[in-house]
């Protein structure tokens, strides 16, 4: 379930991160800053909606930020939210409070690579 | 031309980061970029901006994309604005119902450079495409409207408001063919046209330009309906594709004579009502629609009515009789026949549509049926025809003389009363006096051929069965005609103040005793042709019978004084 994909599925695709800096260049390093910190603010968001048991508004979160991190390439993570969407689409939010533990510990790799290609 | 550079591209996400990624690689592309963080914002740079083209995340606070791109397509109206949804939305019940919304096209996450250039440079063509095609469009709504606008004054002319004719004729007939036309000859006769081109739209309804132009003109210049039909099919023969002509009927209606003369060719039976009796006469088509035949294949046979004052003659489209309504039935004949039964002759033309209208509504537009309708009068409730008298010279010719003689290959093929008629109004003084010239030598030549050549008998046409059998024999012996002849005689002198016309006719026939001849009105004798004498008497000033009774004198002097 949760763990299906781990061996297969990579924490950051490092040619979508080249390709964004080319295209970003200089302004690659704001666009890394802008993804941590709105992630940072989407997970704080998923753990109040969970608590608030209203699947709609999980569903909504996890999509975005589904989207967000398929953008930078973080793979792996996209596929935890989109996970926790699926769970929430059908209104089983039992498992939510586990998956988004695992989204947590996905984003902490993520960021630390992401900080690791800045340097 | 346009290329796909700098365009104005709104870009709305409510994710930072996306709209970032996007905005770079637009901006790559040399295109502006404008941000919206929901749909309600879209929705107002949208108005502020004017943007070339919209990337639409569709999931969205406030308000989300697939509303807000119901709203910007309702305020583009015409315009192409081509929205892409931004989506990682994967089933296809979404994807479907962003299109439904208004999107064009979707772009999936991760956003590819590669695929994005190309969908701009695709949708920025299409939208070129679009306002060359809007552009188009107006440009032909402009150009339907100046057509309408002549057609109008060319179909809508004429004598069609006079009190004994009523008429329908759809609003949009310029776009499908219908046309309907009345104008007096000289003598005061009316003329009827009803036409229904094939085919639709303008290029069907363009034959009825020079169709009305040469209606018009003949008819006023006297030429008969036979005369009229011939040059009416050799232009239409000659100007329109194959595919293309004209059903039509033509009738004139002899207010003097109280007669009917009718040509009906491809449009249903038109139907002569009498009022005394409540009875229906069918005048079927049997001639081929106008422009289908050759010019010296197309004989047009037209048929001989009485009518009297309150009868009216009714033609029509077939709009009429294939009228729909809601279950698919058509009105047909057998409904419109039974209109009739009963019903008072001026009631008739409003029951028709008014009972077509409540069997077709809620299909299709009643206001497209083609109706046109005329009753016979008296020559006194119309008046006299008024004709242009600016054209011709001053004064024109003063004192001449002219002859005619018409053997009897002549007799048989033309008519000559047109052209005399536009030689006596080349005399200034006589024009303002056409209507009555031309009945007068109308008058005399149908006497003169009639009973003095064919010998006749004027008395068969007080029955309605001795009117057809009258015509019958014309045509007959007219056709059979190998020896006789009319001459015409004519002189004009200058008088003091205007000037005198002398008007003879001479024929071939054995003549009449005319010092013991009954002149009175009502009783039609042998050479007189009834009403006609006491007509023509009314007319002129002087007039004469000479030798055996084979020749007549008119003369006509002008200025005209009120007492004579």
């Amino acid at each position: 379930m949760s763990q299906e994909y781990s061996e297969d599925v990579m924490h950051l695709d490092t040619q979508v991160l080249r390709e964004l800096q080319q295209l970003l260049g200089d302004d690659f390093p704001d666009l890394v800053e802008t993804f941590l910190k709105d992630s940072t603010q989407r997970i704080g968001e998923l753990e109040l909606t969970i608590e608030s048991t209203v699947a709609e508004d999980v569903r909504y979160a996890a999509h975005s930020f589904k989207g967000s991190s398929l953008n930078l390439g973080a793979v792996r993570l996209s596929e935890l939210c989109r996970q926790l969407e699926e769970m929430a689409l059908h209104g089983r939010l039992y498992r939510s409070s586990e998956c988004l533990e695992q989204i947590k510990v996905e984003f902490d790799l993520v960021a630390a690579e992401l900080q690791n290609n800045l340097n | 031309m346009n290329s796909v550079t700098d365009l104005k591209i709104l870009v709305a996400d409510d994710n930072r980061s996306d709209r970032m990624i996007l905005k770079a690689i637009v901006r790559r592309e040399g295109h502006q970029v404008i941000e919206a963080e929901n749909g309600h914002e879209a929705v107002t740079m949208y108005d502020q901006f004017q943007p070339d083209i919209i990337l639409m995340d569709a999931l969205m606070p406030v308000m989300n994309g697939l509303e807000a791109t119901r709203l910007i397509k309702s305020r583009a109206g015409g315009e192409l604005i081509p929205i892409i949804f931004l989506t990682s939305l994967q089933d296809a019940h979404s994807l479907a119902e962003c299109l439904e919304s208004g999107g064009d096209d979707f772009m999936s996450k991760p956003y590819s450079q590669v695929i994005l250039k190309a969908k701009i440079k695709a949708f920025s063509r299409m939208r070129v495409m679009h306002a060359q095609l809007e552009a188009h469009n107006k440009q032909m709504v402009l150009e339907q409207q100046v057509a309408k606008a002549v057609f109008d004054n060319v179909a809508h002319s004429g004598c069609l408001d006079l009190p004994n004719i009523r008429y329908s004729l759809s609003p949009m007939a310029v776009f499908n063919g219908d046309t309907v036309l009345a104008e007096r000859k000289p003598d005061g006769s009316l003329v009827l046209f009803l036409g229904d081109f094939t085919g639709h739209g303008l290029p069907a309804a363009i034959g009825a330009m020079p169709l009305a132009e040469i209606f018009y003109g003949m008819v006023a210049k006297g030429f008969s309906i036979e005369e009229v039909l011939r040059e009416v099919n050799s232009r239409l023969y000659s100007i329109l594709p194959t595919e293309v002509f004209c059903c039509a009927a033509m009738v004139e209606l002899n207010l003097y004579g109280k007669s009917l003369r009718a040509w009906v060719g491809g449009v249903p039976d038109l139907y002569l009502h009498q009022q005394q009796s409540s009875q229906i006469q069918k005048i079927r088509s049997d001639s081929l629609p106008l422009g289908v035949l050759e010019p010296h294949a197309f004989n047009p046979r037209v048929t001989e009515w009485p009518m009297a004052n309150g009868d009216r003659i009714f033609l029509w489209s077939d709009g009429i009789v294939e009228a729909e309504n809601t279950e698919g039935e058509f009105f047909g004949e057998p409904r419109l026949e039974a209109l009739f039964n009963g019903t008072d002759s001026e009631a008739l033309f409003d029951l028709i549509l008014f009972e077509v209208e409540r069997f077709s509504s809620g299909v299709g537009h009643s206001d497209d049926i083609t109706l046109l309708t005329a009753a016979m009068v008296d020559i006194e409730t119309l008046g006299m025809p008024r004709f242009d008298a600016s054209r011709g010279a001053i004064g024109g010719p003063l004192d001449w003389r002219m002859s005619l003689e018409l053997g009897p290959q002549s007799l048989k093929a033309f008519n000559p009363l047109p052209m005399i008629l536009n030689t006596l109004v080349e005399v200034e003084g006589l024009r303002s006096h056409s209507g009555e010239l031309y009945t007068l030598i109308s008058e005399l030549y149908s006497n003169a051929l009639e009973h003095g050549v064919l010998r006749l008998d004027s008395k068969q046409k007080a029955s309605a069965d001795g009117f057809a059998r009258y015509y019958n024999q014309r045509e007959q012996r007219l056709s059979a005609l190998e020896s006789g002849q009319v001459t015409f005689r004519l002189g004009h002198s200058p008088e003091a103040e205007g000037g005198r016309l002398t008007i003879e006719l001479e024929d071939s026939g054995p003549g009449f005793d005319y010092a013991k001849a009954n002149r009175s009105a009502d009783t039609p004798s042998v050479h007189y042709g009834g009403r006609g004498m006491a007509l023509v008497e009314k007319l002129c000033d002087q007039l004469q019978y000479e030798g055996k009774g084979n020749r007549v004198t008119a003369v006509f002097r002008w200025p005209r004084l009120e007492s004579r």
